[in-house]
């Protein structure tokens, strides 16, 4: 069955929606794996796809691109990354066969430029684009930063939208989750996306990549059973 | 003309080589250019192309990784590269295409309580993680390369052929490692630490070999 493979942070993962939450504790569930009510979900679910949800909670965008290079693909995948802020860093550390991930934010460990962590996600979604490329069926990119039409927001920095020129991908969704969550109630931790803030983001992508999607409607018509 | 193109640090800048000591001072010069008894102007002589060094004194693979992508290439040109290896990092300042300005982050910094690079080795280095970003940035070059050069090798500083490399690294390193082959087989250079003048000639003649 063709599915639908998903990367990311928290946001992909879905902590603090409904399913994953310990109403006693007040406290994020992170061992029974992501939420149904996470957008890769939804998304998969709209497009009768078998969904494997890798989003990590507290993920940096090296340990997005760590956890995509070591994953099995099938050629049917559909591939989604919604890469995560620049601010994050992780330490991975190989232990025989096993990596042992230490999460961090760079702004607390190693002085660092904006710009810096900009070229470090592009080398890897370049990297990720370019290894995928005719391994999958489709991959899309989809960014966490605010976009350039909300200049004022104080989570805005001019040097995020510096693209460089060696940047090859040309497939980036043209919706952002930062500013459907902007709009949407929180969810039950009043910090992460809430399941309205989900199932908006999921059907923007829907409508995103339906134009990738119906090539395959000849190859694979149980996507529209 | 063809173009001979070099990538790396000290040692393919040729750090300490005659013609870039100062005798007086004892110490080397950085800012006239690399060295012409360093191997790639040595190699691009046997094979008499322009020879394009873009060695970099101190630079870590990021740093050579950010150089390369900053750089512009003609289809007939033959590009060796190699990489640093050693526990070296970088962090990079400018808004603009390569112009060298990055902080240099690594071991010769300690000595001077240089703040990153002390945050750097205390938080962040790891010998593992810093084997699968060399390799990424490799792999990474390879395909950003491909069929946009005539010709591109990989060398090694410090080889990692004891290393398991993972399945997506399809890239190959020439067999001979720097240190092994040339740092420790032949004199030293004036400051008693980089490769001397008989190193670089050896090694622009393994390289030449390889490509002959």
């Amino acid at each position: 069955m063709t599915r639908l493979v998903t990367f990311g942070c928290s946001n992909t993962f879905g902590v603090a929606l409904p399913d994953v939450w310990d109403y006693k504790k007040q406290q994020q569930i992170n061992e029974h794996g992501p939420s149904k009510y996470a957008w890769p979900q939804l998304l998969a679910d709209r497009l009768n796809l078998e969904c494997v949800n890798l989003g990590i909670p507290g993920a940096s965008n090296k340990e997005i691109w760590h956890t995509i290079v070591n994953i099995e693909f099938h050629q049917t995948d559909i591939v989604i990354i919604l890469w995560t802020w620049y601010d994050r860093w992780c330490v991975l550390d190989k232990k025989q066969n096993n990596y042992e991930i230490t999460q961090s934010f760079t702004t607390h460990k190693l002085p660092y430029t904006t710009y810096d962590m900009v070229l470090d996600f592009y080398l890897r979604c370049n990297h990720i684009e370019t290894l995928l490329k005719d391994k999958v069926k489709i991959i899309k990119h989809g960014t966490q930063q605010v976009l350039p039409e909300n200049p004022q927001s104080l989570m805005y920095d001019s040097n995020i939208n510096i693209v460089p020129n060696w940047n090859k991908i040309i497939n980036f969704l043209n919706v952002s989750f930062a500013h459907i969550r902007l709009n949407c109630p929180v969810a039950l931790d009043n910090i992460h996306p809430g399941p309205e803030a989900h199932k908006i983001f999921a059907t923007a992508i829907y409508a995103d990549i339906l134009s990738s999607i119906e090539p395959l409607k000849e190859e694979d018509p149980f996507i529209y059973d | 003309m063809t173009r001979l193109i070099t990538f790396g640090c000290s040692n393919t800048f040729g750090q300490a080589l005659p013609d870039v000591w100062d005798y007086e001072k004892n110490e080397e010069i950085l800012d006239s250019g690399p060295s012409k008894y360093a191997w790639p102007q040595v190699l691009a002589d046997k094979l008499n192309l322009e020879c394009v060094n873009l060695g970099l004194p101190a630079s870590s693979n990021k740093e050579v990784w950010f150089h390369i992508v900053n750089t512009e290439f003609k289809k007939s040109d033959i590009v060796i590269i190699l990489w640093p290896g050693r526990p070296r990092w970088c962090i990079i300042k400018d808004l603009v295409p390569y112009t060298g300005k990055v902080v240099k982050i690594g071991p010769f910094k300690l000595e001077k309580k240089h703040p990153p690079s002390m945050a750097f080795f205390k938080y962040l280095y790891n010998k593992q993680d810093n084997i699968i970003d060399y390799i990424m940035r490799v792999n990474y070059v390879s395909m950003l390369l491909k069929n946009k050069v005539k010709i591109l090798k990989h060398y090694e500083t410090e080889t990692t052929k004891s290393y398991n490399y993972p399945n997506w690294f399809m890239d190959k390193f020439c067999k001979e490692a720097f240190i092994i082959d040339i740092l420790e087989k032949y004199p030293k250079a004036e400051d008693n630490s980089h490769s001397g003048i008989e190193g670089n000639d050896a090694f622009a003649n393994i390289v030449y070999k390889e490509l002959c």
